[in-house]
């Protein structure tokens, strides 16, 4: 099981190598002189001089991705030519918020989904996959921003359960976070309860075709165990690795969400980052999303193999 | 299964041109014969004379701050309301709905051909320029969409053009995978190497011969990538990254709506309905080519 931990790992390491090349380019691809473009429009000539001494635009790219790599391990990230602050720093304030929107839609995601997936998958052309069917059809069909909007005027405008805008942190004030959380986890989380019971669903409905299940059910098992022992366990291997491989999606949803219910987070950075030319900051937070993307692919490979056996022997 | 379906579509063409219409016959005859593939048809054919007919169907014009008055609520005189600038949100929604769907549409095409050619070649000729396209191909695809739209769009800056360019971007790999894919299915069968025999220069074997027998799963991820370039272009101009005010796009008229939930619920539900409409009919539609094109499904 080390073995093939460790072997995922050596696997992980040119991805993860070979995006941060894609990511490093991304400054250079821009048209133009990276160092006047970071100064800005202000900037001086010695500004501009002192960038470019900065970056080390003088070596060559080898020699500049390097040190710009070791940077990042030393959490050294820049300076932000628009705000003018240590990107560093304007990171930390920006993760926490998309962090707790993230770990909550995926929550909803799990709560919602794998129970919906296991009822329509036990019980095919059932009422409960009917109702599965109408739920995914239109869960995946509406983007989460549409949904959060929508959410946003009928129980904050109309209603006035929770409010418009903004986040509080959880470790300040969990009611009040939660309730600025609700909607937008909500709207971030649906978009993957409906890819999870899908998959859910198509996986116990095969799983439920199988011999052994007709076996259990023939010794005269009550049903709840044949379900819960017999097919569960085994419909759930792929299961969670779609769990796993759903954390960049929904990663993804969070930063785009967190438009529509005014949260500061990474999405709001980015986008504001993006409209001011502020690469570093851009920079900053692509590496981070695709790290965390790669991470998850990891992840998933790597509960496979704990939860089934034969993917360890290969 | 598959295997089997392929052989007789393999042996129907080799009689020549009418048989290969046939086979995208059957499959178009496919998508119309299930009721989801009808009312996708439907619901695309109305949004598109919407979106190409909007300069005669739009009794408004787009731009015009030429209403009666700010964030009326939808009338028989302006269908969808007003909005904040006097100007009418129906004419806005369609020639939204006109600048999404041009946007999406040039840019799948363009990412469809250039990734179906490196796809088709790398599985032709095969060796080390197939090994290396296929490597490149995976490193790209490790990207989720988004985020390398938003990469590109640091590169190129914010912009329409921008966003085509990012959604042709992540059109590419995933056409090169299934085209090679394709090719290495098809490319040692009977009928192939009877046109290698017959002296066939391989440009026609693959564009004339194999194209068309791997057709019908291009076509099933074309719609697909459609219904995913729409919701990228909307999600990015929602975000505020791909407009040109005062021309109107469905992101863009979703964000602003935002600020004024409490003046005018139409001003979001509206726009918001056509573009929830447009990604409906985008994924039955994908369904139903998805089970036109493949026997074993459409038998259950």
């Amino acid at each position: 099981m080390l073995a093939y931990v460790f072997a995922r790992f050596l696997q992980a390491i040119p991805v993860l190598v070979l995006a941060s090349i894609a990511v490093f380019l991304m400054l250079r691809l821009v048209p133009g002189d990276p160092a006047e473009l970071l100064a800005g429009q202000d900037g001086t000539d010695e500004d501009v001089a002192r960038i470019r001494e900065q970056l080390g635009l003088n070596d060559s790219l080898p020699e500049q991705y390097v040190s710009w790599l070791g940077d990042i391990f030393q959490g050294d990230l820049g300076v932000s030519f628009a705000r003018g602050l240590p990107v560093s720093r304007m990171l930390r304030t920006a993760i926490p918020p998309t962090v707790e929107l993230a770990v909550a839609a995926y929550l909803v995601a799990v709560v919602v989904g794998i129970p919906l997936g296991i009822l329509g998958g036990i019980r095919p052309r059932s009422g409960w996959d009917w109702t599965l069917s109408g739920f995914t059809l239109v869960a995946i069909g509406i983007p989460g921003f549409l949904l959060g909007i929508i959410m946003l005027w009928v129980f904050s405008v109309r209603l006035d359960w929770f409010p418009v805008f903004g986040a509080v942190s959880i470790l300040d004030d969990p009611v009040e976070s939660l309730r600025h959380l609700a909607l937008p986890a909500v709207a971030t989380g649906v978009g993957v309860a409906a890819v999870l019971a899908r998959y859910t669903r198509t996986t116990i409905a095969e799983v439920m075709g199988n011999d052994y299940v007709r076996t259990a059910r023939a010794k005269g098992l009550a049903e709840s165990r044949v379900v819960v022992r017999h097919a569960l366990r085994n419909s759930m291997i792929p299961v969670v690795t779609v769990m796993a491989l759903q954390v960049g999606g929904l990663l993804v949803g969070a930063v785009i969400v967190e438009q529509v219910f005014t949260r500061p987070g990474l999405g709001r950075l980015v986008v504001n980052a993006i409209q001011a030319r502020d690469y570093l900051v851009v920079q900053s937070t692509l590496i981070i999303l695709v790290t965390v993307f790669i991470g998850a692919n990891l992840a998933a490979d790597i509960a496979y193999g704990f939860l089934d056996p034969r993917v360890r022997g290969r | 299964m598959s295997a089997v379906t392929l052989d007789t579509e393999v042996q129907l063409s080799w009689w020549g041109r009418k048989t290969r219409e046939s086979l995208l016959f059957s499959t178009i005859n496919g998508i119309i014969r299930n009721p989801q593939g009808m009312v996708a048809i439907l619901g695309l054919v109305l949004l598109v004379v919407g979106a190409v007919g909007a300069p005669v169907i739009a009794q408004h014009d787009p731009i015009a701050q030429d209403s009666a008055g700010r964030f009326l609520s939808p009338s028989t005189e302006n269908w969808f309301g007003t909005d904040e600038l006097r100007r009418d949100l129906f004419s806005r929604t369609l020639f939204g709905l006109r600048a999404s769907l041009a946007v999406s549409l040039i840019s799948v095409a363009v990412g469809t051909s250039i990734g179906v050619t490196i796809g088709f070649l790398a599985g032709f000729i095969g060796g080390i320029l197939e090994a290396a396209a296929m490597r490149l191909v995976d490193a790209l695809l490790a990207f989720p969409g988004l985020i390398a739209a938003l990469a590109i769009l640091n590169i190129l800056g914010p912009g329409v053009r921008s966003i085509g360019i990012a959604i042709a971007f992540f059109t590419i790999p995933a056409f090169a995978r299934l085209a090679r894919a394709q090719m290495l299915a098809e490319k040692n069968k009977d009928y192939v190497l009877a046109s290698q025999a017959l002296g066939a220069r391989p440009v026609r074997i693959i564009f004339r011969h194999i194209a068309i027998n791997a057709f019908p799963p291009l076509l099933t991820q074309m719609a697909l990538l459609m219904a995913v370039a729409v919701l990228i272009t909307a999600a990015l101009s929602f975000l505020g990254l791909g407009d040109n005010p005062p021309a109107p796009s469905l992101g863009g008229l979703l964000n602003v709506s935002r600020q004024y939930l409490r003046e005018a619920w139409w001003y979001a539900v509206c726009p918001g309905a056509v573009f929830a409409l447009l990604l409906f009919c985008l994924n039955l539609l994908s369904d139903a080519i998805n089970e036109a094109s493949s026997p074993y499904q459409r038998r259950r």
